[in-house]
């Protein structure tokens, strides 16, 4: 009996030391972070933070009715710090509660800021237990704060508007917006670097409010903005990036500029094959795409053999010329291996590698690459025959 | 600071184990050492009886001549509980006017009447005071005559009482309607028509020094472990106490784990659930003056068996039991687990309900903890008023209470709606397992403070020491968490879920001693071959 008071005893005590009720806050002593945006601050050297809070009390729930209407349901507030820490520990002196970064959606960094560096802002949101690292990562066009100012009219949280909207981005636009969690991965690889979607207010008419826009990707040098992939060869960073599945390919068959083709891409491949003769390194880039014929404008038959042939050669023409337009770019305009090349031959070649690997910003640009496409149309829709016979 | 208290407990053990001193007065629980004879002269025995009834209103004594005047005699009984037509048809109405008639002998025994003038079926020769008294006191009529030292008990016992009803608790939609009652001849006889089998065991007990209630121990011979029945007669002769007024008395004198939370015996109210835990070869225990009769061993897989498990179909049952189960867990660690999240690890709620959990939250002046334990206790409170009001003030008591704890506390802003939800939840769970309601309501508040301090780190060990502490009881020698702990896989057919019946071959294991079969193989469900059927055109 005696022993198993002391193992009682000494359960008790571990408790004590496995857990403590330091970090217990309670739900309504929390303000939740919806969105983080870091600009460059006015003093050299310090970056503002802005946050971007719930206010519970303003959310209104259908059902419940309840809430006022009145006022934003969402608060934004600036503070500025020499480090992220330190504004946050600045931003406490403007709020009631605790902030709470676990619901974090969106870190949005300013092109000045992402232009000097990302590197000393990003270290936090990796490290501190508190962030969550699934967030976007979005560099704005002009001031991160205005992307958090801004009010959407579907939802009572912009927030979780832009969140929305980035997750449901598969089916639909060519965006390459990645998460903190693949963006510090490849911030911190020898030879990547990193990329993501940019984010921008556009002015629709006179007199209304801005609309927020997904546009173009960032592409980054190490830590810095290098420049900016437009939209045909964001498509081109997708496919060679393995991230174009359930896109829309769009080709035509030649002659009037009439007869497009759009192909639902259902399923996309994508191989990098480093090859060596003798001291010279080049890459294969070999691409396949299945599509399913969602539209033409057009009046081909389908029907033929031939013409679902050449139908799959120009559309592989067109992943491969977007595909090269954008190594064109990144190769000679940003010299930044955002495809993961280096790396790739680093598996290969290991020893050819290091040798390569200090000198890689001297290499990627002069580096040859073969772009292989090939396109494979799987159904032709519900129809066979085009809309209009003939003509 | 433990072994102290432990030191404590051992003294107070010490002292309930010292033999008990009897007062000055008439005690029964010891025969032996105040064994009155019976005196020949009528008017000794009558001082006697007197003096030990102390002329209670109830007690009638009525002086009589046999026959003819060739001796007189004494019956006694109490009003109320003695079957007045009985006395003087059978008795008074026999000796007064059969004896003395031509053909009588001339010396008039009590043999004599015995034999040949009281035409009464229960009729039984004594020479003790004692067992004249005792007689008595159960509603049977002594007979005394002049000038012989032994008396008569002739069984004259009726009182009011009520009949076989249907029990209020342990409510079947398909089963049985009856129920056991406060009378034990009444319970024996229901069991007996269940279990039509020679080898049903009813052995009898007198428990309580001044009750003397009737127990009796009930168990298959073929069946029941020996060494189970052994030992729950040796725990039931230990007992010494003066009054048995609920088989609970007993419950907590023979359990083997009188310090836990969980149960180790079982009762039950209903005769076909009594027969179906014999006929699985536990011992059985029914006691006069309440419908609750004890079974054992207890296993806390038996929480989740319920009679109409067994009159149902399996697969509905099986299902049942798993949703049993699962409101165990919800109703012990539910609001534990709240508050655990909701203070220490947000990051567990699904974002969209976190919202929706900080809204209601918002404004609300008290803590989670607090909260809930405000909740828990007003929850209680109200189902403790409900349940022992009368029914008419009950309805207004739960009105009140759905009031008070539904809508003005919500609109009030004091207790938050999510927390309602919470609590509703929490009882409604605690409903489905009767047998287990004391403890999880018990177990309840120490999870939600470990669970509001530490987290669920807190949670999680309070669970763990909760299953160790199971592990660790037994009942009657079967250990209380089998048959997952040990694991017994035979016996798992039907726990979690229940096998048809047709696959519920063995009994359980643990407390099945000769591991006999119940059911005949081959009796699972298939369409007939059309050599059995025998004709198979159609």
């Amino acid at each position: 009996m005696n022993h198993r008071i002391i193992l009682f005893a000494i359960m008790l005590c571990s408790i004590l030391i496995c857990a403590g009720c330091w970090d217990q806050v309670e739900l309504n002593k929390r303000a939740i972070i919806v969105a983080i945006g870091i600009d460059k601050a006015e003093q050299a050297g310090e970056i503002t933070l802005t946050l971007q809070s719930i206010i519970p009390s303003k959310l209104t729930f259908p059902m419940r009715g309840g809430g006022s209407q009145q006022g934003r349901a969402v608060r934004v507030v600036s503070a500025s710090g020499k480090t992220v820490l330190e504004a946050l520990r600045n931003y406490k002196q403007q709020t009631d509660n605790q902030p709470y970064l676990q619901e974090n959606r969106l870190l949005v960094i300013g092109e000045d800021l992402a232009r000097e560096g990302v590197g000393p802002v990003m270290d936090f949101f990796i490290r501190s237990p508190e962030s969550k690292t699934r967030a976007w990562v979005l560099v704005s066009q002009g001031k991160a704060r205005d992307i958090l100012e801004w009010q959407s009219e579907i939802r009572q949280v912009p927030a979780d508007f832009i969140d929305e909207m980035l997750k449901n981005r598969i089916n639909i636009a060519p965006i390459a917006a990645e998460d903190i969690h693949q963006f510090i991965l490849k911030l911190s690889s020898q030879s990547s670097a990193p990329t993501t979607s940019g984010i921008e207010l556009v002015m629709q008419k006179k007199n209304l409010p801005p609309e927020v826009r997904i546009f173009g990707t960032a592409v980054f040098k190490k830590d810095k903005l290098a420049g900016w992939l437009d939209l045909e060869e964001t498509r081109g960073l997708l496919w060679s990036i393995h991230q174009f599945d359930n896109g829309i390919l769009e080709t035509n068959l030649g002659g009037d500029r009439t007869r497009n083709v759009a192909l639902q891409i259902i399923h996309s491949g994508v191989k990098i094959e480093p090859t060596r003769n003798k001291d010279k390194i080049a890459i294969k880039l070999a691409i396949s795409a299945d599509g399913n014929l969602s539209e033409q404008t057009g009046n081909v038959k389908l029907t033929d053999k031939k013409t679902i042939q050449s139908l799959e050669q120009k559309a592989a023409a067109v992943i491969r010329q977007e595909v090269e337009s954008t190594l064109h770019k990144c190769q000679l305009e940003y010299n930044s291996d955002v495809f993961g090349f280096g790396e790739e031959i680093g598996r290969k070649f290991p020893k050819r590698w290091k040798a390569l690997q200090s000198i890689w910003d001297k290499e990627f640009p002069r580096l040859r690459i073969q772009v292989v496409t090939k396109v494979k149309l799987k159904s032709t829709g519900i129809i066979n025959d085009p809309v209009l016979i003939g003509g | 600071m433990f072994r102290y208290i432990w030191r404590k407990l051992k003294i107070i053990k010490m002292i309930n184990q010292l033999p008990a001193i009897h007062g000055e007065t008439f005690q029964l629980s010891n025969p032996r050492s105040l064994q009155i004879p019976i005196s020949k002269i009528l008017q000794e025995n009558f001082e006697r009886i007197s003096s030990i009834f102390h002329d209670s209103p109830d007690v009638v004594i009525r002086k009589f001549f046999i026959g003819d005047g060739r001796a007189e005699a004494l019956i006694i009984n109490l009003e109320g509980m003695s079957e007045y037509k009985l006395i003087n048809e059978n008795i008074m109405g026999s000796l007064m006017r059969v004896v003395g008639k031509p053909g009588t002998p001339k010396e008039i025994t009590i043999e004599y009447l015995k034999n040949s003038a009281i035409n009464l079926n229960g009729i039984k020769e004594i020479t003790a005071m004692e067992e004249a008294v005792e007689a008595v006191l159960k509603g049977n009529t002594a007979f005394f005559m002049d000038g012989s030292n032994v008396a008569l008990i002739i069984k004259t016992q009726t009182w009011e009482h009520r009949g076989v009803q249907q029990p209020e608790t342990e409510i079947n939609v398909r089963g049985p309607r009856e129920g056991f009652t406060e009378t034990l001849s009444v319970n024996i006889s229901q069991v007996r028509r269940k279990i039509k089998d020679p080898n049903l065991r009813i052995e009898p007990i007198k428990l309580g020094r001044r009750t003397r209630t009737e127990v009796c121990v009930v168990y298959i011979e073929d069946i029941a472990d020996p060494k189970i029945v052994a030992e729950v007669w040796r725990r039931l002769r230990r007992i010494d106490i003066d009054a048995v007024l609920e088989s609970g008395y007993i419950e907590e004198l023979i359990e083997d784990a009188p310090l836990s939370v969980f149960p180790t015996v079982g009762n039950t109210e209903t005769p076909d659930k009594f027969a179906a835990k014999v006929l699985e070869g536990r011992v059985g225990i029914l006691f006069d003056g309440t419908p609750f009769a004890l079974t054992v061993p207890y296993l806390f897989v038996e929480s989740f068996q319920v009679a109409e498990d067994y009159y149902s179909r399996s697969f509905f049952t099986s299902l049942l039991r798993i949703i049993r189960i699962t409101a165990l867990h919800i109703t012990i660690a539910l609001p534990a687990l709240y508050v655990a999240i909701a203070t220490f690890h947000p990051n567990v709620i699904p974002e969209a309900l976190l919202r929706t959990i900080s809204i209601t939250r918002e404004g609300v002046p008290f803590p989670a903890f607090v909260e809930a334990l405000l909740m828990g206790f007003f929850y209680e409170a109200f189902r403790e008023g409900v349940v022992h009001m009368p029914r008419s003030v009950g309805q207004s008591v739960s009105l009140v209470g759905a009031l008070i704890l539904g809508e003005a506390a919500v609109n009030a802003g004091v207790i938050s709606p999510i927390m309602i939800i919470i609590f509703s939840l929490t009882a409604v769970m605690g409903f489905l397992l009767p047998p287990q309601t004391d403890s999880a309501t018990l177990l309840r508040i120490p999870i939600l403070i470990m669970g509001s301090f530490f987290g669920l780190f807190g949670v999680l060990w309070s669970y763990v020491f909760v299953i160790i502490h199971l592990a660790s009881i037994r009942s009657f020698g079967a250990p209380y968490m089998s048959p997952f702990m040990p694991l017994t896989v035979k016996d798992l057919k039907d726990s979690l879920i229940r096998l048809p019946w047709s696959m519920l071959k063995t009994r359980p294991r643990v407390v099945d001693w000769k591991g006999s079969t119940r059911i005949a193989d081959g009796l699972g469900s298939s369409p007939p071959t059309a050599k059995e059927s025998g004709d198979n055109e159609l």
